[in-house]
């Protein structure tokens, strides 16, 4: 997907990303760009720097060299309060596991980010209504965690990413402890809210169906960008 | 910032999340923290009431006593005092001869005891005999014996209260208590051996300040002639009772209802003696050892008796009377003659005996414990008492009565060779004067009291013997420091259990603070959800203890202060039932200071970790996920 007209600007740039651990070069020279609703696939056998990818991208983890700039701002020279913000107010992120905290109800686990915002109670109540509805969990917003399927609970984690309606979806192999059908009903949730609010959306995924849904793949293969379908 | 409702819940999610860990961390905490405060609580209503019950009597007062054990100028080894009391004895012995021989009786210098004499070719001092105590006492004469003027020059640099001075007047003869009435003559030959005779070493003269608080409601210090007020000890007084002394480790009850039995007997107690002079008792001893030996002879045909024999006196106290009186003429003159020789000696005196009534005034609780012990509650129990010495008779009332009492005391000494009779009671305001003074005032006695102990620079042996505020304010101080170490102790283990708790706690919350981090909270954010967290188990460990302490001690405090009561009233001799022990004393201070710090240490404690687990990167805190 390119961008539409000649003013439109990536949500995420990258500029000749490397990462290193120890000895070991897992990401080299990437540098890629992640327009507004487009759906990007991170694809790759396992252990090539996908997740370390994507989260560097999703500003979580930084690069040993090269710049990532979201939104046109370079968070290399962002403070450590200027990049919370960034986090919390333009990038919304799905862990493959969850990470609910089990003694908050799901509407108290979906209300998380909007607390360092500092919104009101009134305004935040209704903000949990609606992704909860968006993402089908409405009656089960007072019930905790532990009482929820795990695709319940996917849907949770997508509502409290997307709750403060972020510019881009960051999704790191989110189906894989789902079945077959919850792993389809999440990805069509994320492309339904990718749709409704032009976000962008990076998925890693193993799963090539979800892949050839995307609007680009790429696939790391030794750490080096591959672009398999534009 | 956070909203402080967010930091709250998100704190309290954090404690839910831990519940068995949290559970036992918080019960050790707060029975930690209540030990200490009810500790805390109950040592300072131990010390009130210690020092309520202590306040009340002569431990109150910090008294030092400053006795003049004069220089021991080591006179028994002295040569040349041997020779003055060889030459004394020389020179009386040859005036009695000439005396006797002007009045023609004949005299024997043996009949007095020569000073020194050669043992085994070892001439030796007999310091017992008359002459020997005769030769001391004039070379004492040239040792300055210093008084109240030095002891007052001295206190120049010791602020104190008052001085009091206390005198010993011993009995001139012989004091015997009337058994119903009943005189027993068989005591005069040894009246130490009449065990409840509370009397016959003699009466101690003091202001009746000094122990007004022992004396009874009723006293009258200025009983008439014949009637004498004095304070006994308890000791005595559960003696001349007939009590069987109770042992150390009887029970409060029992020492305070003993106390309170001999209080109550003595309230009307007027001891009854006899008093009989040194010629009265030599008459009755002559009348009893004629009336023994004609017995003895009762049956012997040819036993002539004592031209002069005495009847044994007819009523108690009474004099001998004449039996039969065939001496002749002779005889009496012989008689006459011997009363002019010891009256130009000044030897002589009219026998003389009379009733004297001792009123009891009032009690001084001395001790009685009698084995050392280690235990801290019985040795308050051993302090409780005073060591007055007794009898006492009141300064005024002594000075009021000076005449008739010399007639059956003796004065004061003020030349004795190991010491005078006479000592002061110096009052201080506080412990620390009186410790001080005695430190640097008084005289250090060499390997005994009757091996002197005075200088020239330092007078007085200083001593706080006659009660124990001193020692008491130590062991209140003492007990003070050994119980606030072991609270500190136990209040550093609760520190370093919360600072481990809150640490551990914390560090293992490495995932959610990285779920926090990613999803846009920032470091100081998350400090405050963590410093939420510890404010939060703090107080509510803070607030249960305070609230367990108060119950505990609203609950214990009835039985324990009534055991305490007992135990300080049987301690402090004190009949006084309005003054009460008061075991649990919240200290609202302390409780706030102790809270404070807990508080403070924690959220140190606290900051530390999360600090550092804030700095980690997102992808560390998730990396094994």
């Amino acid at each position: 997907m390119q961008p539409s007209t000649i003013q439109q600007s990536p949500i995420i740039q990258a500029n000749s990303l490397t990462k290193r651990f120890g000895n070991l070069e897992v990401l080299k020279n990437i540098t890629l760009q992640v327009w507004p609703g487009e759906f990007l696939a991170i694809v790759g056998p396992s252990g090539n720097g996908k997740s370390t990818l994507l989260h560097i991208l999703g500003c979580i983890d930084r690069p040993t060299t090269g710049d990532v700039y979201i939104m046109s701002k370079n968070t290399n020279k962002l403070t450590d309060r200027q990049l919370a913000k960034l986090r919390n107010q333009t990038l919304g992120f799905v862990f493959q596991f969850f990470y609910m905290q089990p003694h908050l109800t799901i509407a108290k686990n979906i209300e998380i980010p909007l607390m360092p915002a500092r919104i009101s109670p009134t305004k935040r109540r209704k903000l949990v209504q609606n992704v909860a509805e968006l993402v089908g969990i409405t009656s089960q917003l007072q019930q905790k965690p532990s009482t929820l399927s795990g695709g319940q609970l996917q849907r949770a984690a997508i509502a409290r990413a997307i709750i403060n309606q972020p510019k881009a979806i960051l999704a790191d192999e989110p189906t894989d402890n789902l079945d077959t059908a919850n792993g389809a009903n999440i990805i069509n949730l994320l492309l339904n809210i990718k749709n409704q609010q032009n976000t962008a959306l990076i998925i890693v995924t193993h799963d090539q169906q979800i892949a050839h849904m995307a609007d680009r793949i790429i696939s790391l293969e030794n750490g080096t960008l591959q672009n398999v379908k534009i | 910032m956070l909203k402080f409702k967010d930091a709250i819940t998100l704190a309290l999610t954090k404690i839910s999340s831990q519940k068995i860990w949290h559970g036992f961390f918080l019960s050790t905490e707060i029975i930690l923290l209540t030990g200490v405060l009810l500790a805390s609580s109950f040592l300072q209503g131990f010390k009130t009431s210690l020092h309520d019950f202590n306040n009340q009597g002569l431990n109150g007062k910090f008294i030092v006593t400053a006795r003049n054990v004069r220089v021991n100028p080591d006179l028994k080894n002295d040569q040349t005092v041997w020779d003055l009391a060889e030459s004394l004895y020389d020179q009386h012995t040859k005036e009695h001869a000439n005396l006797a021989a002007q009045l023609n009786l004949p005299y024997d210098p043996a009949s007095e005891e020569k000073p020194t004499e050669y043992l085994n070719g070892e001439r030796i001092f007999k310091e017992y005999t008359k002459y020997a105590g005769l030769a001391i006492d004039e070379k004492m004469q040239g040792y300055h014996q210093a008084g109240l003027a030095e002891l007052l020059q001295i206190l120049n640099n010791y602020p104190y209260q008052k001085v009091y001075s206390e005198s010993t007047i011993g009995t001139n003869g012989n004091l015997s208590i009337l058994q119903e009435g009943h005189e027993n003559l068989q005591d005069l030959k040894d009246p130490t051996s009449n065990s409840e005779n509370p009397i016959f070493y003699g009466l101690h003269v003091l202001e009746s300040a000094v122990y007004q608080y022992y004396l009874f409601d009723s006293a009258d210090l200025k009983l008439e002639q014949n009637t004498i007020p004095v304070t006994m000890s308890l000791t005595t007084l559960e003696q001349y009772f007939d009590y069987t002394p109770l042992s150390d480790q009887a029970s409060s009850e029992a020492k305070l209802a003993r106390f309170r039995e001999i209080y109550q007997r003595s309230q009307d107690l007027t001891i009854t003696t006899c008093y009989r002079n040194e010629a009265s008792k030599a008459l009755i001893f002559q009348a009893q050892q004629i009336q023994n030996e004609i017995a003895r002879h009762a049956n012997e045909k040819d036993y002539n008796k004592p031209s002069l024999i005495h009847n044994l006196p007819s009523e108690p106290c009474g004099p001998v009377t004449v039996a039969e009186d065939t001496r002749s003429n002779d005889e009496i003159q012989q008689a006459q003659l011997q009363i002019a020789y010891q009256t130009a000696l000044g030897e002589y005196e009219e026998p003389v005996q009379k009733i004297v009534n001792f009123k009891v005034i009032g009690i001084i609780p001395d001790i009685r414990q009698t084995t050392h012990s280690t235990d801290i509650l019985a040795m308050i129990q051993s302090l409780g008492g005073i060591n007055l010495a007794t009898p006492l008779i009141s300064r005024d009332y002594y000075e009021a009565h000076l005449t008739e009492l010399s007639q059956i005391f003796h004065p004061p000494s003020t030349t004795d060779y190991l010491g005078t009779s006479e000592s002061f009671l110096i009052e201080f305001k506080d412990a620390n004067t009186a410790t001080r003074f005695i430190n640097e005032q008084s005289c250090t006695l060499k390997g005994g009291i009757n091996n002197g102990c005075a200088t020239e620079d330092k007078p007085f042996y200083l001593t706080a013997d006659n009660n124990h505020s001193l020692i008491i304010n130590n062991i209140i101080e003492t007990l003070t420091s050994i119980i606030m170490i072991a609270i500190l102790m136990i209040f550093v283990l609760t520190i370093i259990l919360m600072t481990v708790s809150i640490m551990r706690s914390i560090s293992s919350d490495r995932k959610e603070i990285a779920i926090f981090k990613a999803t846009g909270f920032q470091r100081t954010q998350i400090i405050t959800i963590y410093l939420t967290y510890t404010c939060l188990i703090t107080s509510f460990i803070i607030l249960v203890s305070i609230f367990l302490t108060l119950i505990l001690g609203l609950i214990l405090n009835p039985w324990l202060s009534s055991l305490l009561t007992t135990f300080l009233q049987a301690s402090f001799f004190n009949l006084d039932n309005t003054i009460r022990a008061q075991l649990f004393e919240p200290q609202l201070a302390n409780c706030l200071l102790t809270s404070l710090a807990l508080l403070l240490v924690s959220l140190t404690a606290a900051l530390l970790p999360t600090i550092l687990k804030t700095k980690q990167s997102i992808i560390a805190g998730l990396k094994y996920e």
